[in-house]
């Protein structure tokens, strides 16, 4: 399948947040209730669509435990995203993100998108974490703030796609250098193909109608 | 870190250089430690590494701390850099050249093998120097980054467990490495691809990593640049590096799928590349690993769905295609060949779409011949070789799993069509080969026919008819005659073991192919002596393992009460019960058993290694407590043949199935139930799981209160104390004052005192004055001066008298003003204790409500976990039941997989 760009992201935050079952609903659409603890990392990918572009998204989701933590560290460098995940019913992983902030900060690409997710807001019931707090956590660092269900599916597919929006537009503003793989950005085969005897060349195309449609 | 070393010390007496070499190197290692010029030290230890090869054990005894504090404090110079890790290499290397991709560092003595894995182990101890040796990684001067990659190759050979370790701790190592493969001195890059193919073994988050960092396109890149698999070493090593990263690891699977690396396999196997230029013995590896990589996609051993996706992958990007062209073209050298044959194996196993067009597909010949018939041709051959022959078995086999019809067109042609004389049809293949005189062709015609029953109990059916006519001069037999033939009177052990097998398969469950099986004369009593001694050899005890199963199957299976009591009794008398199913359990004790059951692929080296095959095993394993009850069981399901009981039967029949209905629908509630109950359970477990969590926050608010208990009583005390003090110093502050008042007050007494004395003088006087003036009144005038003299004094006496009460006054006010103080005083004592008592019970209140809620909470806890027990207990109460329906379901001959539950 074609693409036109590929994204690579990684999903963190403290164990039993529901990392892999936000995966799991978003590559699957299903829900595990019991799911096994992650070891070290485990892979999926979907495809999306942005502005009428097809665009790749692979996800690395890692394991939260303390001990897996040197192991997460190396997988910062080199993703274009991340959705860092919190749950609403148990306060100490909300406030826990900072340092996990601290981590992404200094271990990933300046340009990186993080994403907060307060994950389990099926279980309003058990909320330890107002949503307003959520918000505000997110506005002070730069992140875009969403509250999610990975049981109910609530939010789940906005949040990946609000993620890769808001990297696409960055990409078109040329806050990324696309060539330079390490951001975690890959063109796709469409936009390759041109590049072979003018990368350049292949490569200013988004850019120059993105630098068009800021015009207008 | 240098006492660590210097375990080694001990060593160098014994078999260590000449005492010589070891001065030199004292002396040497003694200089490098007090030069201060950096020229010096770089003579000394270029001195050092020309005789470090002969003294490894002294200097890493003696010298290893001195080299790396000047690795560490001379970092910026090349040189010594490049000499310090010139050394190291030596030290830590085995053996004289870079250590062997396939990890067999070629060693003089076991020893001193041993010794590099130790040291760097020691080395490793500390993550800091392996961060060191990165560090010189990243520099770009050839002197130091190959030495660096080089000695680091060293060590993730000689101890890849601990340098993967370590490695994992290192952040950014991975990245670090990665930039080696795109380092355009070859060398360098070859060194890089050779660490990574170390430290990625049997590591998967290494793996991982590794993949993350997109090696597969660097490595991908890197086989195509060096002209696939004609090109040299290195590719051999990308592609061993490449199957390490999938083997599996199903994560690194699915990311090789999704980044379009299959398609770029196609590259690999296009026809281009294996036309017919000369096939060197690095392109036979090449090639042979190529496949390989193919393999990790496809293995057996990887969770179905995985496999599925990336078969249809393949299939779509004509993968599988061109790796089965591969089997078709000339001059291929066999052990490429019997790879490619594998692979082809797996990558149609299972999957109906790619078996379909595998069958659909020709070899080049005119006329052109199903490509699957000239396989068979040659695995039926005897002059070709025994892996190639296997091979190809292999690749029936996984053409046959799971594909029904093509099983059912095998058993077709079986008989020859006499209105289309196709000569050689599978089934006629098959067939015929069982007729074979050879071995090996008897082996795979029984192994080819236990395929085409394995699942379905119609064909089971069906082979029981079958007749065969090997050649015209032979006379026709039934499959089932032949196996038997072959089972009595077989020249190997192997052909008989493969007829058992198929035996097994084939009888399990089929009442007609028993009955078929029982009617050959005196064959109970063949099977029964089969089994009646005990032997010693283990090929022996597979053979009657497997004749007890047989036997076990037929009891099982045999719609003749008769018969089957008779059996059973023969059985219990012959050898008895616990004997008879000794037998067939052990067979899973067995190693053949064991490493059948490893993988499908065949892995034996000779005929002679031939036993079990891996769906046997699947198979036995499923049936085996069936049969072993076999005989305990009274014949309680038979059925009669008479047709005046067809009525009986009918309606047996009728009430069997409303039976059957019943139990399902039992099944199903038991199905509900249990899903209820694992969803109670669930849900109880979470519940548990919040009321520990709030057990845990409660008694973090419990440890929270008695701090602040603590805090409260330390501070109220502290408080008290503090005001008590103010008070108190308040107190005696007045205190003092008055007691100054009082001195100064005492200290006008005495005036006082003498005034008054004076006063009462004066008046004295003043009486006798009086006395002289009432005198002189009557005498005289001189009264005038003491009149004036007189109001003098008396003013002064009124002045001195005001004076003298107005200090007793302020000395009375100050005395009651000490009596009220003092009051103050004990009154504000007094309150300060009563609010210290206060405070004291009103905390230890607080604590005692605390901890009957935390007792409560306790009981609440242990109570769940009874109840949570009591679910589980039903569940298995409930699974057990679900068991026994399965069970009486499946005597009822209701087909019931187990995984239905």
């Amino acid at each position: 399948m074609s693409y036109a760009y590929l994204f690579k992201y990684i999903i963190i935050g403290d164990t039993g947040v529901g990392k892999s079952c936000l995966l799991l609903q978003f590559t699957d659409k299903r829900f595990q209730p019991v799911h096994d603890l992650t070891i070290g990392v485990e892979f999926g990918a979907r495809m999306i669509t942005i502005a009428g572009k097809q665009i790749k998204l692979q996800i690395w989701d890692t394991a939260g435990q303390e001990s897996f933590r040197s192991i997460t560290r190396s997988y910062y460098r080199g993703a274009a995203g991340a959705l860092l995940v919190y749950d609403i019913t148990r306060r100490d992983t909300f406030e826990h993100l900072t340092n996990w902030l601290e981590d992404a900060r200094q271990h990933s690409s300046s340009n990186m998108v993080i994403m907060l997710i307060g994950n389990k807001c099926d279980l309003e019931s058990r909320r330890e974490v107002k949503r307003e707090e959520g918000e505000a956590f997110a506005r002070e660092h730069g992140m875009i703030f969403m509250e999610a269900s990975a049981k109910t599916a609530q939010n789940v597919e906005e949040a990946f796609i609000n993620t890769a929006k808001e990297i696409y537009d960055k990409i078109q503003e040329g806050v990324f250098d696309i060539q330079n793989e390490a951001n975690g950005i890959k063109l796709g085969p469409e936009h390759a193909a041109p590049g072979v005897g003018g990368g350049v060349a292949g490569a200013r195309g988004p850019g120059a109608s993105s630098q068009a449609g800021g015009c207008c | 870190m240098s006492f660590l070393f210097r375990a080694f010390a001990g060593k160098t007496d014994g078999d260590g250089p000449s005492s010589s070499g070891a001065d030199t190197i004292d002396r040497l290692l003694h200089r490098l430690e007090s030069v201060t010029l950096v020229a010096d030290r770089r003579d000394g230890l270029r001195q050092l590494k020309d005789v470090a090869k002969e003294n490894r054990v002294h200097i890493a005894a003696h010298g290893m701390a001195i080299l790396l504090q000047i690795l560490e404090q001379d970092r910026s110079d090349q040189d010594i850099v490049a000499t310090i890790l010139d050394i190291l290499c030596i030290i830590m290397s085995d053996s004289d050249s870079i250590p062997g991709r396939d990890g067999t560092s070629l060693p003089d003595d076991h020893s001193t093998q041993k010794l590099g894995g130790q040291l760097t182990e020691i080395f490793l101890k500390k993550s800091e120097h392996l961060m060191l040796l990165l560090d010189f990684v990243k520099e770009y001067q050839f002197q130091i980054r190959w030495p660096a990659v080089r000695l680091l190759c060293i060590m993730a050979n000689s101890s890849p467990k601990t340098f993967q370790n370590v490695l994992l701790t290192v952040g950014g190592a991975v990245s670090n490495l990665m930039d080696l493969l795109t380092d355009n001195r070859e060398i360098i890059r070859n060194d890089g691809v050779l660490l990574l193919l170390f430290i990625t073994k049997n590591e998967p988050s290494l793996q991982k990593i590794i993949a993350f960092s997109k090696a597969f396109d660097i490595l991908l890149d890197i086989v195509r640049d060096e002209g696939y698999s004609e090109g040299g070493v290195v590719v051999e090593d990308c592609l061993l590096v490449i199957s390490n990263l999938l083997e599996n690891n199903t994560s690194n699977i699915k990311l090789f799928k999704e980044d379009g690396c299959v398609q770029k396999l196609c590259d690999w196997f296009s026809a281009d590349k294996l036309g017919t230029s000369s096939w060197s013995e690095q392109r036979k590896t090449n090639a042979t690993r190529m496949l390989n990589v193919v393999r990790n996609l496809v293995s057996p051993l990887l969770p179905s769905p995985i496999v599925r996706t990336c078969q249809d992958a393949c299939s779509k990007c004509g993968l599988v295609s061109l790796v089965c062209a591969i089997l078709m073209t000339p001059g291929v050298p066999l052990n490429v060949l019997v790879q490619a044959l594998n692979t082809v194996a797996e990558l149609i196993r299972g999957n109906s779409k790619i078996q379909e067009d595998f069958s659909a597909m020709e070899a080049p010949l005119k006329p052109p011949r199903p490509a699957l018939a000239i396989l068979l041709l040659s695995m039926l051959n005897e002059r070709q070789a025994f892996d190639l022959r296997l091979a190809v078995l292999y690749v029936l086999k996984s053409f046959l799993y799971k594909n029904a019809a093509m099983q059912l067109t095998i058993l077709q042609s079986v008989i020859p069509d006499t209105t289309n004389p196709s000569p050689h049809t599978l089934g006629q293949l098959l067939g015929g080969a069982l007729f074979s005189p050879d071995n090996l062709n008897q082996w795979c015609s029984e192994i080819g026919f236990m395929h085409c029953v394995v699942e379905s109990l119609d064909h089971k059916k069906m082979l029981v008819s079958l007749n065969v006519m090997p050649s015209a001069a032979m006379p026709s037999s039934t499959v089932m005659h032949q196996c038997v033939h072959i089972l009595r009177e077989g020249s190997s052990l192997q052909s008989k073991i493969a007829a058992l097998q198929l035996l097994c398969v084939w009888l399990s469950e089929c009442p007609d192919a028993v009955e078929a099986f029982l009617r050959i004369e005196s064959i109970m009593l063949w099977l029964l002596t089969q089994i009646v001694d005990t032997p010693l050899e283990s090929s022996q005890k597979l053979f009657q393992g497997l004749c007890a199963f047989l036997l076990g199957v037929c009891i099982r299976y045999d719609r003749k009460p008769e018969t089957r009591t008779e059996m059973v009794e023969l059985v219990r008398n012959r050898v008895g019960a616990e004997t008879f199913r000794e037998k067939i359990v052990q067979i899973t004790r067995l190693e053949n058993f064991l490493l059948a059951s490893q993988r499908p692929d065949p892995a034996v080296k000779s005929f002679a290694d031939l036993s079990l095959d891996y769906d046997f095993i699947k198979f036995y394993r499923a049936a085996e407590g069936k049969i072993c009850r076999a005989i305990d069981e009274s014949q309680e399901e038979h059925m009669a043949s008479d047709p005046e009981v067809f009525n009986q039967q009918r309606s047996e029949l009728l009430s069997k199935d409303n039976r059957i209905a019943e139990l399902e629908a039992q099944l199903k509630q038991a199905h509900y139930l249990h899903s209820q109950s694992a969803q109670q359970i669930e849900n109880l477990s979470r519940r548990v799981e919040l009321l520990t969590s709030e057990i845990h926050i409660r008694d973090q608010e419990i440890e929270t209160l008695q701090r602040e208990k603590y805090d409260l009583r330390s501070n109220t005390k502290h408080e008290g104390d503090a005001r008590l003090e103010q008070q108190v110093q308040h107190l005696t502050a007045t205190t003092s004052q008055m007691q100054q008042t009082i001195e100064q007050y005492q200290a006008l007494m005495p005036e006082l005192e003498h005034l008054r004395t004076l006063t009462l003088q004066q008046q004295n006087q003043i009486t006798s004055y009086y006395q002289y003036f009432e005198q002189q009144k009557d005498g005289g005038d001189p009264s005038s001066g003491l009149i004036l003299e007189k109001t003098e004094l008396q003013a002064r006496t009124e002045h001195l008298d005001s004076l003298l009460f107005s200090w007793q006054a302020e000395a009375d006010r100050l005395k009651d003003e000490l009596v009220t103080l003092k009051d103050q005083f004990t009154q504000k004592e007094v309150t300060a204790d009563e609010l210290l008592s206060m405070t004291r019970s009103e905390a230890q209140q607080k604590t005692r409500e605390l901890e009957e809620e935390l007792e409560q909470l306790r009981t609440k806890y242990s109570d769940l976990n009874m109840e949570q027990a009591d679910l589980l207990e039903l569940v298995t109460d409930s699974d057990q039941k679900m068991k026994d329906y399965r069970e009486r379901l499946r005597r009822l001959g209701e087909p019931v997989s187990d995984d239905e539950a």
